[in-house]
């Protein structure tokens, strides 16, 4: 690999971290969709990067990538004012700061993971693997269903990134079918909170447990 | 292989653009082609992948017939009595034929990243059908079922990658069964911590425990149909992935390190079972809750291995054929009494509804595991299977006790439903619809006699699927 190639893997790994835990802390939902885009533009980076050191077939999917994650995906989760969040779930600076060090810990854990013998890019494969642990915090940090449905497209960008990382490049036929789970996971979202939210009348999901036991 | 999973897509896709006088024609075509490929089997025309793609087919197929026949008229007097619109009930149906695609798909195709793919186009296309009656339990339900299993779904994406990355193996490699003999692994920690994700994103798909949470709410706000695919099909679907999985990398491993994991799932699925199902009210949860012991009892099984083994793959179809009889049963109960719930007016189904409360009564008897029914026979297996293996044993004992507790815990709320409580009071008869108890009743034949007559009827398919489990290092 080389120098160049090493360089853009570390920048587009570390944007894919970064993007992974701000979106815990936003407070709307149009900043979530930034940050998503942003991600989205870390997993397209990486396939480049491999486009570039011979696969060129890759290009392919970092244009799929880009259409998918950074055009469609944010205009069908792109909500009316209802989806802005009435309240935050890491409220105030000690919630924030917990957050962040719980993150921290997690991407510390990622880390480690990432040390394991033999696997190629350890670091890059740590830093993903936090961003994936990030994410699945993310999943039981927050209420609001815009940043529950951004958390699960953030864990889907980022485990997209991180088989990548893991395997080299897959099938064109599997990378489309993962663009497409995302594009149906997206619809499936904007449908069902906009059902909460004429139901419940709420965005946030604890107004929204009736079925319990 | 890829043949009947585009039949199905293109079927589903015609159901969205039909005519309304036609509608009702796609799904009696889907049970046509499905009676014809079981047929095609039968006679040796084609053959799915091995004996255990063959056997969950056969499966699939068959609770596929019998789940599209009660959903016709179901789905009419849903419609019906919750004022669906045509436009609602097209998409009901399209996306039911996308979802029984994909589970073909997860019984014949043998790429696991292609595994994958059709599992969790099972999970986004239930997601929507547990949605469509639009009550605030089901968007509650579907809500929580997308978020649980998408997030376990992307854990058993990466773990499958990274297991078999570790395995050494190139993509071309990755199918089921393919690798004889034992492979010098790359990197065994990277293949243990791969399968371990790939466990917990699947048990979270099969809604074994802890994983579970989504489970109860998804069964019992679906419509019964969908009700008891997910639990009969999708759920062994999930589990019988990564069993596949397994096969392939216990070559790497120690099968022990993959096959403690199963049995650790099972058990803790047991123990939730036992702890929660003798407090339901609602007859869909209480199934939903019986889910959650029957797939536990599979994953038993599997990680038992050997005649338990067989024994989980017999109990596959035994667990599916009960578990939709009772399901779609719990379905009229909630047409003809508008409610399942044994505190509201769901009570006295013996007398009120003779034939409903009859299959409700034989379809318990067997999902509890009383003999001569269906489930007895697999559930046997499983822990005869298990007893038989010093090292195992403990476990099994376990389980049989945790058994004994969820036996008690039905057989003590069912009279519930069954009975009216207190003095005898002349509740009216409530007239029963053939057109819901006639595909129940075939049901009911299979429940009572499916245990040994299926493996009897199905004879040299059972012998080489019996040799082929016996073999597995799993």
């Amino acid at each position: 690999m080389s120098g160049i190639e090493m360089i853009s893997w570390r920048l587009f790994g570390s944007l894919i971290w970064i993007s992974a835990i701000v979106i815990i802390l936003v407070k709307t939902h149009q900043s979530a969709r930034a940050l998503y885009r942003l991600q989205a533009i870390g997993e397209a980076g990486i396939m480049a990067s491999l486009a570039l050191g011979g696969y060129t077939v890759l290009w392919l999917d970092v244009a799929l990538i880009l259409a998918v994650k950074v055009v469609v995906v944010p205009k069908i989760m792109k909500n009316p004012s209802w989806a802005v969040a009435r309240d935050y779930g890491s409220k105030g600076p000690v919630g924030l700061t917990v957050m962040l060090l719980i993150s921290l810990l997690f991407t510390v854990g990622g880390l480690a993971l990432g040390q394991m013998t033999g696997m190629r890019h350890p670091l890059i494969l740590g830093l993903l693997f936090g961003a994936w642990f990030v994410s699945f915090v993310h999943l039981s940090a927050r209420y609001e269903t815009w940043s529950l449905g951004w958390a699960l497209l953030s864990l889907d960008t980022v485990s997209g990134a991180l088989v990548v990382a893991a395997s080299g490049p897959i099938p064109e036929s599997l990378e489309v079918g993962i663009n497409l789970f995302a594009l149906t996971t997206a619809v499936l979202l904007a449908l069902l909170a906009r059902k909460i939210s004429t139901s419940f009348s709420t965005v946030d999901v604890r107004d929204a447990e009736e079925l319990t036991g | 292989m890829i043949v009947p999973v585009i039949i199905l897509v293109v079927l589903a896709g015609i159901q969205f653009v039909v005519p309304r006088a036609l509608m009702v024609w796609v799904p009696r075509f889907v049970i046509a082609i499905f009676g014809l490929s079981l047929l095609g089997i039968w006679v040796g025309w084609w053959h799915p992948p091995g004996p255990t793609a063959t056997w969950f087919f056969d499966v699939v197929a068959l609770i596929s017939m019998l789940a599209l026949w009660f959903s016709e008229p179901y789905l009419i007097e849903e419609a019906r009595q919750h004022d669906w619109s045509i436009k609602r009930v097209r998409y009901y149906q399209g996306i039911l034929l996308l979802f029984l695609g994909s589970l073909v798909a997860v019984a014949l195709w043998t790429n696991f990243l292609f595994l994958w793919m059709a599992i969790e186009t099972a999970t986004l296309t239930s997601v929507y059908l547990v949605s469509v009656p639009n009550s605030r339990g089901a968007i509650e339900a579907s809500w929580r079922y997308l978020l649980v299993t998408e997030a376990g779904g992307l854990a058993a994406l990466v773990g499958t990658v990274i297991s078999l990355t570790g395995m050494g193996l190139p993509f071309d490699a990755w199918h089921v069964g393919v690798i004889t003999g034992t492979l010098p692994v790359v990197h065994p920690q990277w293949v243990l911590v791969g399968a371990l994700m790939a466990l917990v994103g699947y048990a979270t798909k099969a809604g074994l425990a802890p994983f579970h949470n989504w489970l109860p709410d998804a069964h019992s706000e679906a419509p019964a149909t969908i009700s008891a695919l997910l639990s009969g099909l999708k759920l062994a679907g999930a589990i019988l992935i990564v069993f596949r999985l397994f096969g392939v990398l216990s070559q790497g491993i120690p099968a022990y390190d993959l096959k403690d994991g199963l049995i650790g799932l099972g058990l803790l699925s047991l123990v939730v079972a036992a702890s929660f199902v003798a407090f339901q009210r609602d007859l869909k949860r209480m199934w939903a809750y019986s889910s959650i012991e029957h797939i536990g009892l599979i994953s038993l099984g599997m990680g038992f291995g050997g005649i338990a083994l067989v024994g989980a793959l017999l109990h596959v179809f035994t667990h599916a054929s009960s578990k939709t009889l009772l399901f779609q049963n719990a379905g009229s109960v909630r047409l003809l009494y508008r409610t399942s719930r044994s505190d509201q007016s769901a009570k006295g189904l013996l007398m009120r509804t003779p034939w409903t409360g009859s299959l409700l009564a034989l379809g318990t008897a067997a999902i509890i595991g009383l003999p001569p029914f269906a489930p007895f026979w697999s559930e046997w297996l499983i822990l005869v299977g298990g007893f038989l293996q010093p090292e195992n044993r403990v476990w099994d004992i376990i389980a049989m006790g945790l058994l004994v507790v969820i036996f008690t815990g039905v057989v003590l709320r069912m009279p519930g439903w069954l009975w009216t409580p207190g003095k005898k009071t002349a509740l009216p008869r409530i007239n029963e619809s053939w057109a819901l108890l006639s595909p129940n009743l075939v049901l009911a034949v299979f429940v009572i006699g499916g245990g040994i007559g299926v493996p009897w009827l199905m004879h040299p398919l059972w012998h080489h699927l019996v040799i082929h489990l016996m073999k597995s290092r799993v």
